[in-house]
Formats: C-alpha cells, structure tokens, sequence
C-alpha cells in the first residue's frame, strides 16, 4: 500500500465543484501568467463539462458539472517515474510536481502515462509543459493565479499542513471529498469536495 | 576456390579469401534509389526540427508513425538478431552462411530505428543526460541503456565476424542477443507501463512486440537474401526452405496473440480498452487492422509460404514483402489505438472535450522522415552487400 509522504510543506487545491461558472477565468489567468501559446490556451489549465441525469418534462432533473483540470500533483506520479531524465521531478518539501525544461528531451512519455491528461507538448519550444502550481508566485506567497481569480472561490489553493489555511477548512467541513480516478493509485493533491 | 556452390563466371575476391559473385547492373540503381529515399527522409525531418508543428500530433495522440517506425525497426533488429544466433550460437549448420548478413541488417535496422526516434523527439541531442541524469525508473532509460550496450557488442561481433574470429564472435554474440530480447521486451514494457492506456497496459505488449520482431526479422532477412541471391546469380535453397517453414510458425504465433487479445479486449467491456479495441475492428483503424496487418501482414504470406513450402525465391520474396507492411502496420496501429480514446473519456465528459475517438493520420513530413528510415535501412543494407560481400551459401570455417 502506497503511504503518502510527509512534506514540510502540503500544498493542495480543493476545488469546489458546484461553485464553478466555467468562466474562464481561471485559464485565462494561467494563460498570462504562463505564456500559454495561441490556440492551446486551456492546455495548462481547463474545466470540462459533463452533463448527467435525465432530460424530464420540466428540465428538474438535468444537470451539469465542472471538472477542473489542471496538473494534479500527484504523492504518486506516473508522469515522474517514467521521466527517462529526471526532468519531471516531485519537491520534496512541497510535493510540487515540476518540469525541468533544460532536461525534458520531449519524449511526451509523462503525457501518455498521466491518467488526467494534465500535460501538453509545447512543439515551438520541443519540451512538455504542465502546471506548477504557479511557482514563482508561491515564493512570493501569492497562491496560483488560477486560483487567485477564480470569483466564485470554487478553487482553493492552500498548505494543508497548516490548520489555518482555507483549504485544509475546506477539506475538514467536507460532506464529501474524492479526487479523480483515484483507482489509478496516483494519490493526487488536488480535491473535489461537497459542502 | 572454397565454396563449390558458387557458379557465377564473373568472381570477386571476399574480403576473407574466399570467391564470390560481382552484383548485377541494379546493385548501383538499388543503391541510389535508397539513398535518395534517405536523403529526402533526413532533410525533412531536419527541417520539422527547425520548423515546429510539422507532426500531425495533438493533445489526444501525443506520439504518431516516428514512435511506430522506431518499435517496427528495433523489433526487425530483434528477429535479425536471433537468426544470427542461429547459426553461430545455436549451430544450425544451415543458419551459418547466414550470420554475418543478419548481424549487419540487425545493426542497420537498429540505427533507422534510431533515426525515426530522432526526428520524434523534441530534443534528441540531450540523449546525454540518460547518463548524466538518469531515472532508473524509467522504461524509456533502461531501453536506451540496453540498447546502447547491445549496439556496442553487436558492433564488435560483426568486426569479429568479419575477422573470422568465430569463437570469439559467438561469445559477444550471445550477450548481444540477450541484451536485444531484454531491449525488445522493455520495448514493449515502455507500452505496458502505462496505467492510464488500458489498451497497452500490462505484460502482453512485451510479448506480442517479440512475436512482431520474429516475423518482421525473418521477413526482411528472406527478402534481403532473395534479392542478393538474384543480383548474385546464386541461392540457397535449403537456408531459403528452412526459413519459410520458421515464417509460417511466427505467422501462427502472432496471429494467436492476436486472436486472444482481441477476444479480450472485447470481452467484459473493460472501460478504455474495450472501445480501443473496437476502434481496431470496427472503428477508425479498422480498414488497416483487417486489410494490412490480418490480411497483408499474416493471412497472405502464410497461404503462400505454406503453398510453396519455401522452394520458391520468388514467392517468400512476395510473401516477405506483405508481412513487412503488415508489421509496420501492427505497430502503428499498437501504438495509434492505445492513444485513440481520450483519457478525459474517463470522467465521462461531453463529447466535444473527449470525443469517442481522436483523430489521426500521419502528416506528409512524417511520412517522408519514415520513408528516410526505410531508404537509411535498405540503403546501409546494399551498402554491407557491396563492402563485404557476405555468404549466401556455403559455410563459415
């Protein structure tokens, strides 16, 4: 049984579905931020729709729910172990999942052996590029701009070690959490909770 | 004059001694021919280096025809490799003028393997840091690192061979073919690695990338023989019986790990893998599963070699031919139906963010750097052929 690691440092993201308006915003933001080519806008950060229930005389029973995609930062990650190079790499005092693009040969072996096809290949560039929980803005103590202007607060970003941060709040008034196909084994850090 | 066998009038000395036959007038027209096809193959695929978006590829279908072209040629390598050892290592005596040809075609269809992967790759020159960073978890690393080993033995076995110093040969032979199968397979391992591709998940693509590598080997070592055999004027027909009658077991073999991979596939509506294999039988990729790799790739050249029972050149020539493009395309669409259900199906989202299948086809670049793989095999092939006038008869001393 895979046991999770300890960090100094547990940065998560719960996302809060049934707050979600698919504006936009939030790949929209990681677009600025990131550089995000023409065209491949949401591939570092995107919101799928799936609709379910049935389609009734009054439309009562109908529904749609946001998926939020972005790279899941898994305690566990396929992308990492089949890095030939070390270039996708987990932190340990953070558990970042990161890519270091002076050693990504451009395999694209992460994105095949991602279960949520968080990775994308940036082909002007030759290397794959994913989401790093805005990295740069962590050390200035700024969360991820996804996060940052999501207005509806359906994303969260926080250090779940710490009792204090809105998202370990989040996680602790919970009806319910899960995370995405977690029979993958991949323990990912991004959590999906109903209030 | 050693070998009675030979009876072509215009002779040439062997690099070793021994006499043999000059090449036809189609030897040089063969020999430009693929090298035209390299250079076509290499300045296209230079040029998608420095011209991005080349590739056909999208966020569904990360890795196309480079990827196939590469498992298709080290898989040939494989085969090759283990005909080698046939006649040296394992002494079957009618194997043994074989050696040295096989061992040349191994090394050649190794290095047009690594051509297609270079052109695959976002940055193949910093293959320098599988030594200076390596991951050991890493399938891809433990392939490359085989691969390097087995490159550098199988090199030194083919100069030993060409010294005629047999014995040691054998010995650096042996470690080569070990490395090749435990190369090939992990191959394979790179496919089944994949947790979040329930079509290539698990052991069997180690497996049926092995059978793949029999018959694409032998197929390739029957027509390249062939072909020498008619420049030449000469033959061997009991090396050419006995390698038809091999062909159509290989042929068996794969088509029962087709047969047993498809049933399974379907059975149980497993999520993921079910709907790759229905896009292989009744799906996108059907026309090349049921037409290249079933009919072209086992059903025709096993009527015919087991019609023929191997006497004729001609027709193991012709039958050779299909099983080549069959494995090509068995690997291509291996490798096209492990990608073609987008993994956002998973969540079960609308179909505009993952449509029942991804679409695919190879752009015109890809092509003509996958044509280049071809033209730098057959093109270092002749060239063997011309430089060191390997045996087609007769035995090794």
């Amino acid at each position: 049984m895979f046991e999770r690691p300890v960090k100094k440092n547990n940065y998560a993201m719960v996302v809060v579905p049934y707050r979600c308006i698919n504006c936009g915003s939030c790949y929209v933001g990681c677009k600025a931020t990131w550089d995000v080519p023409f065209g491949k806008e949401k591939f570092r950060t995107k919101v799928l729709e799936k609709e379910w229930g049935q389609c009734g005389d009054n439309y009562d029973d109908l529904h749609m729910d946001f998926i939020c995609i972005l790279c899941f930062h898994c305690d566990n990650p396929a992308c990492v172990n089949v890095c030939p190079t070390g270039a996708s790499y987990k932190r340990k005092e953070d558990g970042i999942v990161v890519l270091d693009e002076k050693k990504c040969i451009g395999c694209r072996m992460c994105m095949l052996a991602c279960p949520y096809d968080a990775r994308w290949y940036n082909e002007e560039k030759g290397v794959v590029d994913k989401c790093n929980f805005c990295l740069d803005r962590l050390k200035e103590k700024k969360e991820p701009m996804c996060a940052a202007l999501c207005p509806t607060d359906c994303r969260v970003f926080g250090d779940l070690n710490d009792r204090n941060s809105d998202a370990y709040k989040l996680l602790a008034k919970a009806k319910r959490t899960w995370v995405l196909r977690p029979e993958m084994g991949t323990e990912p850090n991004v959590y999906f909770v109903e209030l | 004059m050693k070998e009675a066998c030979w009876k072509a009038e215009d002779k040439e000395v062997y690099m070793n001694g021994t006499e043999a036959q000059r090449m036809s007038g189609s030897y040089p027209l063969w020999l430009i021919i693929s090298l035209i096809a390299l250079a076509i193959g290499g300045i296209t695929g230079l040029y998608s280096w420095f011209v991005p978006g080349l590739h056909n590829l999208s966020r569904e279908i990360i890795t196309g025809v480079l990827l196939a072209s590469y498992t298709y040629f080290v898989g040939i390598t494989t085969g090759l490799c283990v005909i080698a050892a046939l006649g040296h290592l394992f002494g079957f005596d009618t194997y043994e003028a074989a050696t040295s040809r096989a061992a040349w075609l191994a090394i050649v269809s190794l290095l047009a393997g690594f051509f297609a992967i270079a052109f695959d790759l976002g940055h193949p020159f910093r293959a320098y840091l599988f030594v200076t960073s390596p991951n050991f978890s890493a399938p891809i690393l433990v392939m490359a690192w085989l691969y390097a080993f087995y490159l550098i033995f199988a090199i030194v076995e083919f100069i030993l061979l060409m010294c005629k110093k047999y014995g040691t040969a054998i010995a650096f032979g042996a470690v080569a073919l070990i490395l090749d199968v435990l190369a090939r397979s992990n191959v394979g391992y790179i496919f089944g690695s994949t947790i979040a591709r329930p079509f290539w998940f698990g052991a069997f693509p180690s497996f049926f990338f092995l059978a793949l590598s029999m018959t694409s080997g032998m197929a390739l070592f029957i027509l390249c023989t062939v072909w020498v055999s008619k420049m030449r004027g000469v033959s061997n027909p009991k090396l050419l019986e006995s390698s038809a009658k091999l062909q159509t077991v290989f042929l068996l073999v794969v088509a029962l790990f087709y047969i047993w991979y498809i049933v399974s596939g379907k059975f149980g509506l497993a999520p993921g893998r079910y709907e790759a294999t229905k896009a292989l039988t009744a799906g996108p990729l059907s026309v090349n599963f049921y037409l290249f790799e079933i009919i072209c790739g086992i059903i025709i050249p096993f009527i015919l070699l087991a019609a023929s029972k191997g006497k004729s050149a001609t027709v193991a020539f012709i039958a050779s031919i299909f099983v080549l493009i069959g494995t090509f395309s068995s690997h291509y669409d291996f490798c096209i139906a492990g990608q073609i259900v987008p993994v956002w199906q998973a969540f079960g989202v609308r179909p505009e963010y993952a449509p029942m299948y991804a679409h695919y086809h190879p752009s015109g670049v890809e092509v003509l750097t996958t044509i280049g793989a071809f033209g730098l095999l057959f093109f270092l092939f002749f060239l063997g052929e011309g430089i060191f006038k390997f045996r087609i008869n007769g035995k090794a001393e």
